[in-house]
């Protein structure tokens, strides 16, 4: 459960989040009124949800931001450089202190310091700014909250002599909000028998309301005490439970008991066309009751169309949770399909096949409920552009590509340290400086590019800049100093630039508290590794380096095509998969790994899977080869059975297998045995290196 | 007859420039006093510049008594203002602004 002053620290976080992104977007654009707003909004619900949970300290500071910003969007004031590092620095300020109620000294002192700075720029005309209420701000908050209101008065017999008009009322409750009224009439006498100046009438209305409870009560001030006056709120929150049929309304209202309503409802009519000839309700009653449904669905419908999906924040780790029985299900499903295929019990088949189809669905919503666009770690990465850029004195934009990207939460969670690292080695080693710009003719403005976009089941993020490239000599040097190769290796300008990726090494010149410790680099491979992710690197001197993270969607549940080599299960990712091809038995005249298939006139190189592993018995009289694509490349995977798809739980491996190359981890299947998930690109990379000579088997398809 | 103007050839009712808690007694009785012909029975407010729930009230009152002898009531030539009042009461009779 999460209380509420936590949900007031993980919101003040996200309005933090959307406030820097604000703040740094309008450097570049600093006339864009909806940043501006979207500034405001940050700071205005900081300080006044601040304000509600006691955070008097922090809603009077904030409230000075909030009041210069407020200057910004009446024009007031002009965004300035200045201007947007100081509110960059108190939103770093805000972050710290919500953590408690108070300031300690260093807040204070830092809260000072920044609103000298603040008033220096904009000077404050406010004597009050520090005494803002709670109250004020709670009513801020709640502003555009509706309420839904059902007010009956009856006024007194002499109303009208005593010089009191219903007017004035109904006329400021329909100023209120979206009113409906029902003028009751049953207690008019004949018009032959009425006292035409005493009052008969009564009113009920419905109303849709921003006011408060109290003001709505406070129009009656001055006739409580004479006319019968009730002003009911009915919990909106609560309309989904809330009756709105008209019989239950009438319950509801106290007009009409249950026992009625039942014992009317035994007719087929309108219910109120049937309690009106029943003699059981008034007409009017009716009316009004009829009036608050049409008020109330409304309500609903709006609210429906305002808020097309409401939120519910869960902590994290139940979401892990519901991952893990979620997987644990898609298991115990794979044993129910077992053992109904093998019993061949229609009924039991009917049912696995239901239930597999809603375990599917539920795969997936859960699966969707853990996505996240790659977007929201986006905002970090500006910071650390703009503020990097400064203390070197480099000029360096930084353009993003695919911010709606959508990543599982746990990747994208453990992704933000190794991209920063990558960013940071980008502004520190690969964009130069002005000056050193200006003389190979770039422009001053160095440009790190970071892109993200889906391709199958993976994410690709890129990380571009267009400065200096990477130095493959002295790269070279400097891992043969480091006794990382020999100086007589021949390595490829790519394999001497994947070095970096070597733990302890390091080129920069200095130690700098950004990069260049030597501890970054393989640090970052080992992190994406971890993630079930791959990166790789391609520079060229003198135009940019472009580092490329190949990650995973989810480290959950995948699709899995299965096959069998030998005795053995193997899963592949069945988005790589594109087609399987038959392929009569082999002799191997000469043992190697890798070989061709033709493919409709294409040449596909294969990985024999029953040599790979060692399998021994022999191999079927027709193997299959599974082609798929792995980035630009196809390339099969020759097995000795393909058996069909499989909803895949991925299970990590332990660190006893942290070396072993080609797998991605394993999954237990209905059986409960293991198959191992094959990783195709590392399977393929280790093929390429392994042989550079391909034998050409040349079957036609 | 002295608040409102009859005229028969309409069967419009024609209603004074008040119809207030200070006229609701003798409207009351100069209502009561005329006696429609045909169905449709029509209140031309254009001359009147103030109504209060006194006056509603007597309207209603004198539509249920017309309901009782089988004639309808329509209220008109009410100013927007005016139009607007009646709203606030969603009175059972039909309401209209403009021309009689």
């Amino acid at each position: 459960m999460i209380g509420p002053i936590e949900t007031f620290k993980m919101e003040a976080n996200e309005h933090l989040v959307n406030l820097e992104a604000a703040l740094l977007e309008l450097e570049t654009n600093p006339d864009n009124a909806d940043l501006i707003d979207t500034a405001f909004r940050a700071i205005h619900t900081i300080k006044g949800a601040g304000g509600m949970f006691g955070y008097q300290e922090l809603t009077n500071f904030t409230h000075h931001l909030e009041s210069v910003l407020d200057k910004v969007r009446n024009n007031e004031i002009h965004i300035s450089a200045e201007l947007i590092g100081i509110f960059l620095d108190s939103g770093d300020l805000i972050s710290t202190l919500l953590d408690n109620t108070q300031f300690n000294e260093d807040q204070k002192l830092l809260s000072d310091a920044l609103l000298e700075r603040l008033f220096a720029l904009v000077p404050s005309n406010e004597t009050q700014a520090q005494n803002t209420t709670c109250n004020e701000n709670k009513k801020e908050i709640n502003e555009n909250e509706k309420h839904f209101y059902r007010i009956r008065f009856t006024p007194d017999k002499t109303t009208f002599t005593t010089g009191f008009d219903v007017t004035p009322i109904l006329r400021e409750l329909q100023s209120y909000g979206d009113y409906l009224v029902t003028t009751h009439i049953s207690k008019v006498p004949p018009l032959v028998e009425m006292n035409p100046e005493e009052c008969y009438l009564k009113w009920d209305v419905t109303l849709v309301s921003q006011e408060s409870i109290s003001t709505i009560e406070d129009i009656f001030i001055f006739v409580q005490d004479d006319w019968d006056v009730t002003v009911e709120q009915v919990h909106f929150q609560d309309t989904e439970e809330h009756p709105d049929r008209l019989g239950d309304l009438l319950v509801s209202r106290g007009i009409l008991s249950s026992d009625d309503l039942e014992h009317a409802l035994e007719g087929k009519q309108k219910i109120g066309q049937i309690l009106s000839e029943k003699g059981l309700v008034d007409n009017s009653e009716i009316d009004a009751a009829l009036n608050e449904q049409k008020m109330m669905r409304q309500l609903k419908q709006n609210k429906a169309s305002d808020q097309p999906d409401s939120t519910v924040k869960v902590p994290a780790s139940r979401l892990d949770k519901l991952m893990n029985l979620v997987g644990e299900l898609v298991i115990v499903q794979a044993r129910l399909n077992q053992v109904a295929h093998r019993e061949q019990i229609e009924d039991i088949n009917a049912i696995a096949e239901e239930l597999d189809h809603l375990t599917t669905q539920m795969r997936d919503q859960t699966f969707s409920i853990r996505m996240l666009p790659i977007g929201t770690t986006f905002g970090r990465f500006r910071r650390l552009v703009r503020d990097l850029s400064r203390d070197l004195n480099k000029k360096i934009e930084l353009q993003t590509f695919g911010a709606e990207t959508e990543l599982d939460k746990m990747v994208i969670d453990k992704l933000g340290d190794p991209l920063v690292h990558l960013i940071r080695n980008s502004i520190d080693h690969g964009i130069e400086t002005a000056a050193e710009r200006k003389e190979t003719k770039k422009p001053a403005m160095g440009v790190i590019t970071l892109s993200a976009e889906h391709s199958n089941s993976h994410v690709i993020i890129k990380i571009k800049d267009d400065g200096k490239g990477l130095n493959t000599q002295i790269i070279r040097q400097k891992a043969i100093d480091k006794h990382l190769i020999k100086p007589d290796d021949h390595l490829t300008d790519e394999q001497i630039h994947q070095l970096i990726f070597e733990p302890g090494f390091s080129t920069a010149q200095k130690v700098s508290d950004i990069s260049g410790r030597g501890v970054g680099m393989d640090v970052v491979r080992k992190s994406i590794v971890e993630l079930g992710g791959s990166v790789s690197i391609n520079s060229h001197e003198g135009y940019g380096t472009e580092f490329t993270v190949r990650l995973p969607m989810t480290l959950a549940i995948i699709e899995g095509l299965m096959v069998m080599v030998g005795d053995e299960h193997y899963v592949l990712p069945l988005s790589s998969v594109e087609e399987c091809i038959e392929m009569p038995s082999m002799e191997l005249t000469q043992r190697s790994r890798k070989r061709l298939v033709d493919v409709r006139g294409e040449q596909i190189p294969f990985l024999y899977l029953r040599e790979w592993f060692s399998t021994t018995g022999n191999p079927p009289a027709i193997e299959q080869v599974v082609i798929t694509h792995i980035g630009e490349e196809r390339f099969g995977f020759c097995v000795d059975e393909v058996i069909g798809q499989y909803q895949t739980v991925i299970k990590r491996l332990g660190k006893l297998y942290e070396g072993t190359v080609g797998f991605s981890g394993a999954t237990i299947l209905g059986d409960g045995s293991v198959a191992m998930i094959l990783d195709p690109q590392a399977l393929m990379d280790t093929a390429n290196n392994g042989r550079s000579q391909p034998e050409l088997r040349v079957v036609n398809h | 007859m002295g608040l409102v103007k009859y005229s028969n050839a309409k069967k419009i009712i024609k209603m004074p420039e008040c119809f207030t808690i200070y006229q609701v007694k003798d409207l009351q009785e100069e209502l009561l006093s005329f006696e429609p012909e045909g169905d449709f029975i029509a209140l031309d407010f254009s001359e009147t510049k103030e109504i209060d729930a006194a006056g509603i009230q007597l309207l209603i009152a004198y539509n249920q008594h017309l309901l009782t002898k089988n004639h309808m009531l329509t209220c008109t030539g009410f100013s927007e203002d005016l139009f607007h009042l009646l709203n606030l009461y969603n009175p059972p009779f039909p309401i209209n602004f403009g021309a009689a």
